[in-house]
C-alpha cells in the first residue's frame, strides 16, 4: 500500500474526510455485494485518507482522536458500505493492543507504520475449538531466539489486504500473545474462502500459519494488559456497534428512498404516495427512533470510553464496558429490526434482487452475530445489579477481544 | 400592576445562582419527597406541604432571566431538575411542568412591565397552576372561554376548564381564553381571586396526587395588565412548544428510572430465585439479567435523548428560523413517545424482573405503571412517531402550533 498517507490534524477533519470517503465508496456498494468483491481499491483509498491513524496519540505523531471521534468514523462508513467499514475493525482493535500493551519501541514503530498508511488484519478466532475464546494455535522460541507460529485460523476480516497480520497465539505457558506478522511472510497464507450471506466483502476467511518467523520486536505480550481492569475489550464492542448503527441507518435510508421512488400507495390507504400513508409515516417514524436511541447509546458509551481510557480503573472500565454492552445490543437489535422492517414499508417489489436492499438486512444479520446479543444485555444487567462487570468479559480475566 | 400574592410560608425564597446549584437543590429536595411517594399515591391526596417546599427551595425560579435576577439555567438543567423530581414523584414533578410552560411564555410575549412583575413573583416562590384545556370540544385543542371586555378597558371571564395540574395550590392560574378578536390570550388569574373555584376531582388511575381536575371561572375580574398575548407566540417560529413539552420527557424518564431502581431493589432483596435456575440467589438468573440488561439499555437511551433535544434547544438562536424550530420541535416530540414508551414498558417489566411477591398492594409498586400509563396519555405519542416519520421520508416539518 501507497506509504503516502494524509496526517489528519483533528477529530473534526477526520469526520470531514470519512463523510467524504462514504459519499465516494456508496455508489458501488450493491454492485460490490452482488460480486462478493473485496473493496480494493476503496481500502487503497482508506490508507491515504489518513483515517487508519487517528487514534494513535499526538506524541506518536498521530490525532490523538477521541473514540467517540472514531465511532463516528466507523458509523459514517459502514451507513455506505457496511463490509467496506468492517475491514479496519480489527485494525483499530489491534492498534490499540500496540498502544496498551506494546514496549516504547513497538508503538513508535507500529504507529510509523500506521501513519505510513499500512493496516492491520487479523488472525485471532479458530474454528472448532470447545468455545469461541479457545485457541489452539501455538507460539514458541527456536533454536535461533526468534519465535515460530503454528496454527490455523478464521474470521480474519482484512487480512487478504492487509499489511500486517496481527495473530493471537499461546506460549508454552499457555499466555495469550498477539504477535504483528507481516503479511507476506513465508509460511502465512490467506485464503478468499469467506462464503457467508452477508459482508461478503470482508474476506473474513482462513489464515494459516506454517512454522512462521517472528522477532521480538512484533511480538506484544496482551496477556499482561488483560490482567487488570482494562477497556480493550469493550473497545472492540465499542466498534462493532458504531458498525451495527451505521448499517441501521443505510438501511433506514436506502428504504425510504425506494418508498418514495418506488412504492405504490396501498389502495385503501387514499393518498396518492406511499411516503403518505399515516401507517407508513408512524412506522418509519418508530424507526427512525429506533435508530437514534442507538447512536444516543453509542454517543454515551463513547464518552464514557473516553473518560476510562484516559483514566483507567475498575469503576470506570466496569461503566464504560456496560455502557458499550447496552450500546452493542441494541444497535445490532435495531440494525436488524430496521433492514428487515424496511420491506414491510416499502412492499413486494423490494425483494426484487435488482431493488439492492437486501444487502442491508443481510449485512446486519451477519454482522450482528459477532457475538451473542443476549450476553450483551446479560452483561449489561449484571453491572445494573452488582455494580461489577463479569470477569468472563475480560475484566481480570483471561477473554479476549475481537 | 396590583400587589404580589400571598405565599403559603413566608413571602420570601432563597434565589438559585447557578445551575449546578439548580441539580443540587432538586437532588436534596427530591430525597425529602421519596419517601412518601407511595403514601401520597394511596391517598390521592394534594401534596400542600411538599409543594410549599418546593416554593421555598427556589426551584421555581431558575428559568427567571439574569436581568430579572433569575439564574437563567439551561433546559439541559430544567431537564434534569424535572427528572429527578419525577423519579422520586412524579405528581410532585408534574405539577410545576405548568409552571414553567407560563413562566417561558412570559419571556417571549409579555411586556417589560408584566415581566417585572411575575418574574419577581416567581423568585419570591410563586407557582403558576394552568386552566387551558376544556372537556367535550371537538378536540383537546379547542376552547370555548371567552374574555368578555369592560367599559374600563380590563376584561371578564366565565368557564369551565379541566386537566388544570396544579390549579389548587398554585398562587397565580393562567387561564387559556379567546379575546375580543379571537385571538388566543393567557389571563394570569390570582388563585383566590373572587369567583375562581379549583374542585379537586381528579380521579386518574395514575398521577394522583396533581389535582389535574376542574377549574370553574364564574365572572372573573381580569386586568387588561394581567392578559398576555398568547398567540403572538405563533406568529413566527417559535420554540415555546418544544419547551413545554421537554419537562413531559423528563417525567417520564424519571418514572422510567425509579421504576427500574425498585424493580432492582426488590430482586436483590426481596425476590427468591427461580427452583429450576439451579442458583442461590435471583440475581444470579441469567435470564433475569438479560432482561434487566435490556431495560437498562432503553432507559439509557431515554435519558440520552432527552439530553439530546435539551441541547438543542439550548443551542437554539434567539430568533430561530423554521427549520431550527422545527428541528427542535421533532427531537422533543421523538424523545418523548420514546420515554414514554419506555416508562411504560419498565413498569409492567419491573414485575416479571421482581416476582410475584411484588404484587402485594402493601408495596404500591405498580402506582410506577399507572403513572407512566396515565402520563404518557398527555398527548398521543403515535402522532409523534408519525411526525418524525413524515420528516425522515418527506421532508416535512411540524406546523408552528400548540402541539409542535
Amino acid at each position: 500500500m501507497s506509504a503516502a498517507a494524509h496526517i489528519i490534524a483533528s477529530d473534526a477533519e477526520a469526520i470531514a474526510v470519512a463523510t467524504a470517503l462514504a459519499a465516494e465508496i456508496t455508489p458501488g456498494a450493491d454492485e460490490r455485494d452482488r460480486r462478493h468483491q473485496h473493496p480494493l481499491a476503496q481500502l487503497q483509498a482508506l490508507g491515504r485518507s489518513g483515517l487508519l491513524g487517528i487514534i494513535i496519540p499526538g506524541e506518536l505523531g498521530g490525532t490523538g482522536a477521541s473514540f467517540t471521534t472514531l465511532a463516528e468514523v466507523l458509523r459514517l462508513l459502514a451507513a455506505a458500505d457496511a463490509s467496506f467499514a468492517q475491514v479496519p475493525q480489527p485494525h483499530y482493535v489491534t492498534l490499540l493492543a500496540v498502544l496498551l500493551a506494546g514496549t516504547p519501541e513497538q508503538q513508535a514503530f507500529f504507529a510509523a507504520e500506521v501513519l505510513a498508511g499500512k493496516r492491520f488484519g487479523n488472525a485471532l478466532s479458530e474454528r472448532g475449538t470447545r468455545t469461541s475464546m479457545d485457541y489452539r494455535t501455538t507460539i514458541r522460541r527456536d533454536p535461533s531466539g526468534s519465535w515460530r507460529i503454528n496454527g490455523t485460523k478464521f474470521y480474519c476480516t482484512g487480512s487478504i489486504s492487509a499489511d500486517w497480520v496481527p495473530t493471537y497465539a499461546l506460549d508454552a505457558e499457555r499466555r495469550l500473545l498477539l504477535a504483528y506478522v507481516p503479511r507476506n511472510a513465508a509460511g502465512l497464507q490467506v485464503l478468499d474462502d469467506w462464503q457467508a450471506i452477508g459482508q461478503r466483502g470482508t474476506a473474513s476467511g482462513t489464515v494459516t500459519l506454517d512454522d512462521v518467523q517472528v522477532p521480538d520486536a512484533y511480538v506484544v505480550a496482551l496477556w499482561r494488559a488483560l490482567e487488570g481492569p482494562q477497556i480493550w475489550n469493550a473497545f472492540a464492542r465499542f466498534l462493532h456497534a458504531a458498525l451495527d448503527v451505521g448499517i441501521a441507518e443505510g438501511a433506514l435510508h436506502a428504504g425510504a428512498t425506494f418508498l418514495r421512488t418506488r412504492t405504490r400507495p396501498w389502495s385503501e390507504a387514499g393518498v396518492e404516495r406511499a411516503s403518505d400513508e399515516p401507517h407508513i409515516l408512524l412506522r418509519y417514524g418508530q424507526l427512525a427512533t429506533e435508530l437514534a436511541a442507538a447512536t444516543a447509546l453509542l454517543r454515551r458509551a463513547g464518552h464514557l470510553l473516553d473518560a476510562a481510557w484516559r483514566n483507567t480503573d475498575a469503576d470506570s472500565a466496569a461503566r464504560a464496558s456496560a455502557a458499550v454492552a447496552e450500546a452493542k445490543a441494541y444497535a445490532a437489535e435495531t440494525a436488524v429490526t430496521i433492514a428487515s422492517e424496511i420491506f414491510a414499508a416499502c412492499g413486494t417489489s423490494a425483494a426484487d434482487e435488482s431493488s439492492g436492499l437486501g444487502r442491508h438486512w443481510r449485512d446486519a444479520r451477519t454482522h450482528s452475530i459477532h457475538d451473542p446479543v443476549r450476553w450483551s444485555h446479560h452483561s449489561a444487567g449484571y453491572y445494573a445489579v452488582h455494580g461489577t462487570f463479569p470477569r468472563s468479559r475480560g475484566h481480570g480475566g483471561a477473554a479476549a477481544a475481537r | 400592576m396590583s400587589a404580589a400574592v400571598k405565599l403559603p410560608q413566608g413571602d420570601t425564597a432563597p434565589v438559585i445562582a447557578s445551575d449546578a446549584e439548580a441539580i443540587a437543590v432538586a437532588t436534596a429536595y427530591a430525597a425529602g419527597i421519596a419517601p412518601g411517594a407511595a403514601d401520597r399515591d394511596r391517598s390521592g391526596a394534594h401534596p400542600f406541604a411538599e409543594l410549599a417546599a418546593l416554593g421555598a427551595s427556589g426551584l421555581l425560579g431558575i428559568r427567571v432571566p439574569r436581568g430579572f435576577g433569575g439564574a437563567d439555567v439551561s433546559h439541559v438543567t430544567v431537564a434534569e431538575v424535572f427528572r429527578i423530581l419525577s423519579a422520586a414523584d412524579p405528581s410532585i414533578g408534574q405539577i410545576p411542568q405548568n409552571h414553567f410552560v407560563f413562566l417561558e411564555a412570559l419571556r417571549y410575549v409579555a411586556s417589560p412591565e408584566q415581566q417585572r412583575f411575575f418574574f419577581a413573583e416567581v423568585l419570591r416562590g410563586a407557582r403558576f397552576g394552568n386552566a387551558q384545556t376544556e372537556r367535550g370540544t371537538k378536540h383537546a385543542k379547542a376552547i370555548n372561554t371567552r374574555l368578555l371586555p369592560q367599559p374600563n378597558g380590563d376584561y371578564r371571564v366565565s368557564g369551565t376548564k379541566f386537566y388544570c395540574t396544579g390549579a389548587l395550590s398554585a398562587q397565580w392560574i393562567p387561564v387559556l381564553a379567546l379575546d375580543e378578536h379571537d385571538q388566543l390570550v393567557l389571563a394570569y388569574v390570582e388563585r383566590h381571586a373572587e369567583g375562581v373555584a379549583v374542585i379537586d376531582d381528579w380521579n386518574g388511575i395514575g398521577q394522583r396526587a396533581t389535582a389535574s381536575g376542574t377549574v370553574t371561572l364564574a365572572d372573573v375580574a381580569v386586568p387588561r395588565a394581567r392578559v398576555v398575548p398568547h398567540w403572538r407566540l405563533f406568529e413566527s417560529p417559535q420554540i415555546w412548544t418544544p419547551i413545554a413539552n421537554l419537562p413531559h420527557v423528563a417525567i417520564d424518564v424519571g418514572i422510567a428510572e425509579a421504576a427500574f431502581a425498585d424493580a432492582l431493589d426488590f430482586l436483590r432483596h426481596r425476590a427468591r430465585p427461580w427452583y429450576e435456575a439451579g442458583y442461590e440467589r435471583a440475581v444470579d438468573d441469567p435470564l433475569t439479567l438479560e432482561r434487566v440488561g435490556r431495560l437498562a439499555g432503553r432507559l439509557h437511551a431515554a435519558h440520552a435523548l432527552l439530553l439530546d433535544a435539551a441541547r438543542h434547544l439550548d443551542a437554539v438562536p434567539a430568533a430561530p428560523d423554521e427549520a431550527t424550530a422545527a428541528q427542535a420541535s421533532l427531537l422533543v416530540g421523538q424523545a418523548k413517545a420514546y420515554a414514554g414508551d419506555v416508562a411504560v414498558e419498565i413498569g409492567n417489566d419491573l414485575f416479571a424482573i421482581a416476582g410475584a411477591s411484588a404484587a402485594d398492594a402493601a408495596h404500591d409498586l405498580d402506582r410506577h405503571w399507572r403513572n407512566a400509563r396515565t402520563h404518557t396519555l398527555h398527548d398521543p405519542n403515535r402522532w409523534r412517531y408519525h411526525r418524525f416519520g413524515d420528516y425522515v421520508l418527506n421532508g416535512r416539518l411540524p406546523p408552528n402550533n400548540r402541539a409542535n
